[in-house]
């Protein structure tokens, strides 16, 4: 079949960021997030990188909580939510992506996901959330990307 | 679309007063963009982003503007270019790729077409998608 130049990727994996920490638990959000430690991305080639955003193409579930608190899974700033710039770094410590918008990444009426090649050291990269923004407890603001890999 | 293999944002800030007609604003020097190859460019205006990282207002349309890019030999490789063409979201979720070429970041500008449009201290924001001479070399033995 006919396939263009799609890439097929074999798996995804989302991972969740929550976008507050112990240096900033007054919840203002602005700094930066390092993404955990997420094993199942380890030696993967990724092949591309989705953001989802809330209400827009993702809701909250009950069963989504960081430390027996909700997450809220941010609007893009266009919708009066968050602005986050995204930080990528391969396995040999170089840095991939600098600062990249996470609304390239979202494609909301397009369907098109940007697609990527690398193995990334996901502990050494983290997301910006450049602006001063007050959050209301109890609910925590998290970013929420899935990873297409090999 | 071709894999991204580098991206990094650039921040293009209009000055302190509201840029005019045909005004040409240059892009400043980011060293992790000197002696590199560009193949992509993405912009988006402030229906995607409305902060840039540094906190400045982006955009809020890229219609009245276009950019041009120069090579390392001092060729405009890309000339007024309209930079609503760069912004993926007015494209169907594309983004444009170019036959990679050794960019000169410092002598490429954006050209502003209209007056009025630009407030003073707004941004436009371009990732430049690119590779560098020791990823061509890796990618060149990869294809061996």
């Amino acid at each position: 079949m006919e396939t263009g130049n799609n890439i097929i990727s074999k798996k995804f994996y989302r991972v969740t960021i929550p976008l507050l920490n112990e240096t900033n638990n007054s919840f203002n959000v602005q700094g930066k997030y390092y993404f955990p430690e997420v094993r199942n991305l380890e030696n993967k080639k990724i092949n591309g990188i989705q953001v989802h955003y809330g209400n827009v193409d993702i809701t909250l579930k009950s069963n989504q909580s960081f430390q027996n608190k909700q997450l809220w899974f941010i609007n893009p700033a266009s919708f009066g939510g968050l602005n986050t710039f995204l930080t990528l770094y391969d396995v040999d410590g170089n840095e991939l992506i600098g600062n990249m918008p996470t609304s390239i990444l979202h494609n909301i009426g397009t369907g098109k996901i940007i697609p990527f090649n690398a193995y990334l050291n996901l502990k050494k990269s983290y997301i910006l959330v450049p602006e001063v923004y007050v959050s209301t407890p109890p609910v925590i603001p998290a970013l929420t990307l899935t990873f297409f890999h090999d | 679309m071709k894999p991204i293999l580098r991206s990094y944002l650039i921040e293009v800030n209009v000055g302190s007063s509201a840029p005019a007609q045909g005004q040409n604003i240059s892009f400043q020097d980011y060293p992790q963009l000197r002696d590199i190859f560009l193949c992509g460019i993405i912009a988006q205006d402030s229906g995607q982003v409305t902060k840039s990282p540094s906190g400045k207002a982006v955009v809020t349309t890229l219609t009245d503007a276009t950019i041009t890019i120069m090579d390392k030999f001092n060729s405009e490789v890309i000339f007024q270019y309209p930079a609503y063409d760069l912004n993926p979201a007015d494209q169907s979720g594309f983004y444009r790729d170019f036959v990679p070429f050794p960019m000169q970041l410092t002598k490429s500008y954006v050209t502003i077409m209209n007056t009025g449009t630009y407030t003073a201290n707004q941004s436009f924001l371009f990732n430049i998608l690119y590779y560098t001479a020791k990823d061509a070399a890796m990618l060149g033995a990869r294809k061996k």
